[in-house]
């Protein structure tokens, strides 16, 4: 056994130099010496968490708020690295396959249970016994949980797989005896071992924490830290230029200008890992029965078409980012490559040797959002450029993602306008769901049907090496083909924009500028 | 009067099973997959599967229905999917914030829509008159979401008077009082002063003027009380749609009232819940109308019921 202690791991996380995920926050002309009323947080966020239990939650909103409640054994800090949480360290065998983890010592749940080795097998064991859980996304290549002394265990994989390090970072104690109490327990106490325990609670209005006085490390020193649901954007304003909420998440970009001169606002401002794209069905039929987008030559012409830094510009006020590969620079195993510069004759010409200088008729699925229609329409106006005609079809998300579920033979999806983001920064996870050729709909949402046997090998292969520098090339090359191939038009990955009064103190993030509560404190 | 009220309260009973046949089957019919929605975009397609049988989704529709129907009437609604929690729990929690909207809205808006519609008419054709047909279009043309942030930014954030979300204190049933008020205020304004012109032209009215009763008795003793039906009517359709929950005012103001639960559970298809919502709406629109109803005979006893 070879022991890696969390700086080797660094080592691992091969991303690309450009990304150094640190968040920026520009604090120059704040007042810094602003004093909060009281020492109660309050956080207004868009929507609501869907479930407090955090093996049932599956929006981004439940795991802001879980994450506050429960910990993992491993997280991510803001420069992308695995850092140990619950864990104090961890080794891999040689093989790849065991991962032995020392667990820190005297911790108590909220519920007043001891966390040791037999807390974590507790956790394997729920999700083995109910697949309605997000859990088994978690431990599905898991083999076995053994509890090897009180304060070490030992996580078995069925076969070697790169991205058990990311997802051991989704992987959320609770207490035994809370859990076999039930979901319904857990949507109304938590018993996590995280510096915020569940006080209060309103379906859709608020949910109330207070901080764990019996925290096992350096915690918070805000008395209560409250997520608010404040669906309008306005209101949520409104209520950080009054005070009213510390932190406003997310801030919309149109709305940043209102308050950047605001001397007691801070606005956080980082490359999210949302990242945008069209999807091209490459099986699509035109009524001649010609299939424009099965020709590579026509995915990069459309590509060529799309000025992604006006994108950039037009629909996020400048905040977003150029795509620069087919995944978010925040994200592991990033490989930069050369963006498609617009080009409008490179695009005609490349239609032209297609046989579609005169263009096509194509429809394009987008969810009815203000947002996201913007951005849809911004797509049609720049293919109008060589004559390719898009009709927007918008509909509501949840019908979207019926219309998008349908397998080949019934789907009437031509392109579809959409974001992704892996929530563990897993490479993998960023391509394989919406690119691999066996992840068409329903079972991924390869909405392209694009099938590339060289970059569902380099893929599958990836999964199980071990040697980080053959996973980071694998990965460079995937990244490539995907590039060039074109199954999507690339858009932009857009930044995360969250504000915060002046007085906030102790902020730290995840990587893509998520905000982490632990150390959370109002300066008084 | 009461084999009336009797006989109308039972029709109730066959209005509402028809009327759960239309949600039931109707809500089933709008595309979207709540086990898909509720397990989010990275899960498998195993962990959908086993969503569904875990809320019995995969059963054939009818069988849901007499499942749903069967529950119901032991007076359980169902669970959410969404947050596992029942369903009638939820809606109280909900409806305790859509009902102090509504107490916070019909307060003052109907005194005051009456007083200016009954002015107008006293007043038909003079100054008085414009200026409070001017205020009023004026309240029913105001957006309610522009009217709420220009409120939110004017007392809020300018003046620091009143909070801008929540419902905490009574500051913070200003603003959203206003905002659920102002468009009944000026809808009963406008019908008011037509109800009202209308009974003055009526024979009574003229044969108390020639009996040379006071124009003070004429106009509210005669005039008024008759005009009230119509806007009694008026009023309780627009109570009825209040209480199903203002999503303008929840969403502006961060009310979690039963609109915005509604919203939340279409976008979730939370089957269960968006049932049990539109249910509850359909009893309180029939309930309300028995009551407009039956309040026609206190202000007209002439009106007799069969």
């Amino acid at each position: 056994m070879k022991k890696i202690t969390a700086i080797l791991l660094t080592g691992i996380m091969m991303f690309s130099l450009a990304a150094t995920a640190n968040a920026s926050s520009k604090t120059d002309g704040k007042d810094m010496e602003a004093k909060a009323p009281d020492n109660d947080m309050v956080v207004a966020l868009q929507a609501d968490a869907t479930h407090l239990d955090p093996h049932v939650s599956s929006n981004g909103y439940s795991n802001t708020i879980t994450n506050s409640m429960y910990e993992t054994l491993l997280t991510f800090n803001e420069n992308s690295e695995v850092v140990p949480l619950l864990a104090k360290d961890w080794s891999v065998s040689d093989d790849g396959l065991s991962y032995t983890f020392n667990l820190n010592e005297g911790i108590t749940f909220h519920d007043g249970e001891a966390f040791n080795a037999e807390s974590v097998v507790a956790v394997y064991e729920r999700g083995l016994a109910d697949e309605s859980l997000t859990l088994q996304r978690t431990i599905s290549a898991w083999e076995s949980v053994t509890a090897d002394d009180e304060y070490v265990v030992t996580i078995k994989l069925k076969e070697p797989n790169n991205t058990f390090i990311n997802k051991i970072t989704q992987f959320r104690i609770v207490s035994k005896a809370a859990m076999d109490q039930g979901k319904d327990y857990l949507a109304k106490n938590s018993a996590g071992t995280g510096p915020f325990i569940l006080e209060d609670r309103v379906d859709g209005g608020y949910t109330k924490l207070v901080r764990n006085e019996n925290y096992w490390q350096d915690g918070p020193t805000v008395d209560s830290l409250t997520f608010q649901v404040v669906p309008e954007d306005g209101a949520r304003i409104a209520m950080l230029q009054t005070g009213e909420a510390d932190i406003i998440m997310p801030l919309p970009a149109m709305d940043v200008e209102r308050i950047q001169d605001d001397p007691t606002i801070i606005i956080d401002n980082n490359p999210s890992i949302t990242y945008r794209y069209v999807t091209l069905n490459t099986e699509m039929e035109l009524p001649d029965g010609r299939k424009p987008f099965a020709d590579k030559r026509v995915r990069q012409a459309l590509n060529y078409a799309f000025d992604s830094e006006a994108y950039a510009k037009v629909v996020f006020s400048g905040y977003a980012v150029e795509p620069t590969s087919i995944y978010s620079q925040n994200i592991m195993y990033f490989s930069p490559q050369t963006p498609y510069k617009p080009d409008i004759e490179k695009a005609k010409s490349l239609m032209a040797e297609a046989g579609f200088e005169d263009g096509f008729d194509v429809s394009i699925i987008v969810d009815n959002t203000s947002i996201e229609m913007k951005g849809a329409e911004f797509v049609k106006q720049q293919l109008a450029q060589i004559n390719v005609n898009v009709e927007l079809l918008a509909n509501e998300s949840t019908a979207n993602a019926e219309l998008t579920s349908a397998p080949l033979e019934e789907t009437t999806v031509q392109m579809w306008y959409v974001n992704w983001g892996s929530g563990s920064y897993e490479a993998d996870g960023s391509m394989r769901s919406i690119l691999h050729g066996e992840k068409f709909p329903p079972s991924g949402y390869n909405t392209a049907f694009w099938n590339n046997e060289e970059f569902n090998t380099l893929l599958d292969d990836a999964l199980k090496m071990t040697d980080t520098d053959e996973i980071a090339d694998a990965y460079a090359k995937a990244q490539a083909i995907a590039w060039e191939e074109c199954p999507w038009i690339f858009l932009g990955n857009d930044n995360a924009l969250n504000a915060y009064k002046s007085y906030v103190t102790g902020i730290s993030y995840k990587p893509a500028g998520e905000i982490v509560f632990t150390t959370i404190g109002l300066n008084l | 009067m009461s084999r009336y009220f009797i006989k109308r309260l039972l029709q109730i009973i066959p209005l509402m099973l028809i009327i759960s046949i239309f949600v039931f089957f109707f809500i089933h019919m709008i595309p979207g997959d709540p086990a898909k929605t509720l397990a989010g975009v990275e899960a498998s397609v195993e962990e959908v599967e086993a969503i569904r049988e875990e809320f019995g989704l995969n059963k054939p529709i009818i069988v849901q229905y007499f499942d749903y129907m069967k529950n119901l009437l032991h007076g359980d609604m169902g669970r959410s999917l969404k947050s596992n929690l029942p369903v009638t729990e939820m809606i109280a929690s909900r409806m305790q914030y859509t009902l102090r909207l509504v107490f916070a809205g019909i307060l003052w808006a109907p005194v005051l829509g009456i007083f200016i519609g009954v002015i107008c008419a006293i007043y038909r054709g003079r100054a008085l008159d414009h200026a409070g047909m001017l205020f009023a279009i004026t309240g029913l043309s105001a957006p309610g979401f522009w009217l709420g942030l220009m409120g939110i930014e004017i007392f809020a954030v300018r003046l620091g008077w009143l909070p801008s979300a929540g419902l905490d204190t009574w500051k913070g049933y200003v603003l959203p009082s206003l905002v659920m008020g102002t468009g009944i205020m000026a809808v009963l304004a406008r019908y008011s002063r037509s109800s009202m012109l209308e009974t003055l032209r009526e024979d009574y009215v003229r044969t108390a003027r020639a009996k040379g009763q006071k124009e003070f008795i004429v106009m509210f003793s005669h005039a008024f009380k008759n005009s009230l039906i119509q806007v009694v009517t008026i009023l309780g359709l627009q109570i009825g749609g209040l209480l199903s929950g203002s999503v303008i005012t929840e969403t502006i103001f961060s009310i979690p009232g039963m609109g915005r639960l509604l919203i939340d559970s279409i976008f979730y298809r939370d089957y269960p819940v968006i049932q049990g919502l539109l249910m509850i709406f359909a009893l309180q629109y029939v309930l309300i109308n028995l009551i407009v109803d039956m309040l026609y005979g206190v202000i007209n006893p002439k009106i007799r019921y069969d």
